[in-house]
């Protein structure tokens, strides 16, 4: 998947070698889900299937379940988010990472970890509460403000960010609509997979998807558009940050 | 204290930091390479912005930065590894 992940444990029924044990299988996962999804590596069951010398069946049952959920979350977007229509063949990238991390903490959680948090190159999946108290408080970095966050939200179980800030243009519209892109998107919910995946969608879709994810039940949205402007959805719970130093 | 080094997609880099007292006052990047001219040019123009979202947060106001790719993370990454070496929480 090209990126750093973070494994942040707080708190556990388990001892500190046992934490360890479960971050290092959580970590094991997710570089299976790396080796299976990669479409940089050339060898990689993604990569045999796109270019059509490995049949679905013949694959790992991952790619299945992963396809099933990107085919789910085209239909839930409106077809902005659309995993077929890539450049290159049918490719799960948008949704896979945040998938990943998601099943990470799963398994963190089914060890019996109770506060955890696994960042996936910002795509972020929550259990519990920091030892803080009270939500997770994850900060949106601004698309080009150089010195700042956009904003800080609070989160209960997942958050991802899209964009097309820091690598340059990277996102594709299924639509092959012209015309200026958003500048940021980020997408809050139960499940990181979609959120991953809805993220990309708002990213491309601008303000048209936003009003789709919108109307998802328990999905929210934040934007920023090419302009600067910013708009959000009812459920996003943003921190005050200058109170709260 | 520095931090490891990390491996990002394109390239490798390592952070200094610099703590008086409980306060983070310094950071700079020590070990920086980049795989080709464009990552170099993107780096350039990213670790001058994070190292002022983490003097400004002081790393304790969020749990977690989303948005966050490639440079950013191998640079949070590691700015936490040196704190963690130092126990600054």
């Amino acid at each position: 998947m090209g990126t750093v992940v973070t494994f942040h444990v707080e708190a556990s029924h388990l001892s500190e070698a046992n934490v360890r044990e479960a971050i290092a299988e959580a970590s094991k996962m997710m570089h299976r889900h790396d080796d299976i999804f990669s479409t940089w590596k050339q060898e990689s069951p993604m990569s045999l299937l796109r270019r059509g010398e490995l049949s679905l069946d013949d694959a790992p049952s991952e790619i299945a379940e992963v396809l099933a959920l990107c085919a789910e979350a085209r239909s839930l977007s409106g077809g902005w988010f659309d995993a077929s229509s890539m450049p290159g063949g049918i490719d799960p990238t948008g949704l896979v990472k945040g998938w990943s991390a998601e099943n990470a903490l799963g398994l963190l959680k089914d060890a019996g970890v109770t506060s955890a948090m696994v960042n996936a190159g910002g795509d972020i999946a929550c259990l519990g509460s920091p030892s803080t108290g009270g939500r997770w408080k994850i900060g949106i970095r601004h698309p080009w403000r150089a010195d700042a966050l956009a904003c800080v939200l609070e989160v209960n179980d997942a958050v991802a960010t899209s964009g097309e800030y820091e690598r340059g243009r990277h996102l594709i519209d299924p639509i092959g609509r012209l015309g200026r892109q958003p500048a940021a998107a980020t997408v809050t919910g139960p499940s990181l997979a979609f959120a991953d995946a809805f993220a990309t969608a708002v990213a491309v879709g601008g303000d048209e998807a936003f009003a789709i994810v919108a109307s998802l039940d328990r999905y929210d949205a934040y934007l920023i558009r090419a302009d600067g402007s910013e708009e959000s959805t009812e459920g996003i719970c943003l921190v005050n940050a200058s109170a709260d130093k | 204290m520095t931090g490891s080094t990390y491996n990002y997609s394109y390239g490798q880099l390592a952070v200094r930091v610099t703590v008086t007292g409980a306060k983070i006052t310094g950071l700079s990047v020590v070990g920086l390479q980049t795989a080709e001219s464009y990552s170099q040019q993107i780096a350039d123009q990213v670790i001058p912005m994070l190292r002022q979202e983490v003097l400004a947060a002081q790393s304790v106001r969020v749990n977690g930065i989303s948005g966050a790719s490639y440079t950013a993370e191998a640079y949070v990454s590691s700015v936490q590894s040196a704190l963690n070496k130092l126990h600054f929480k």
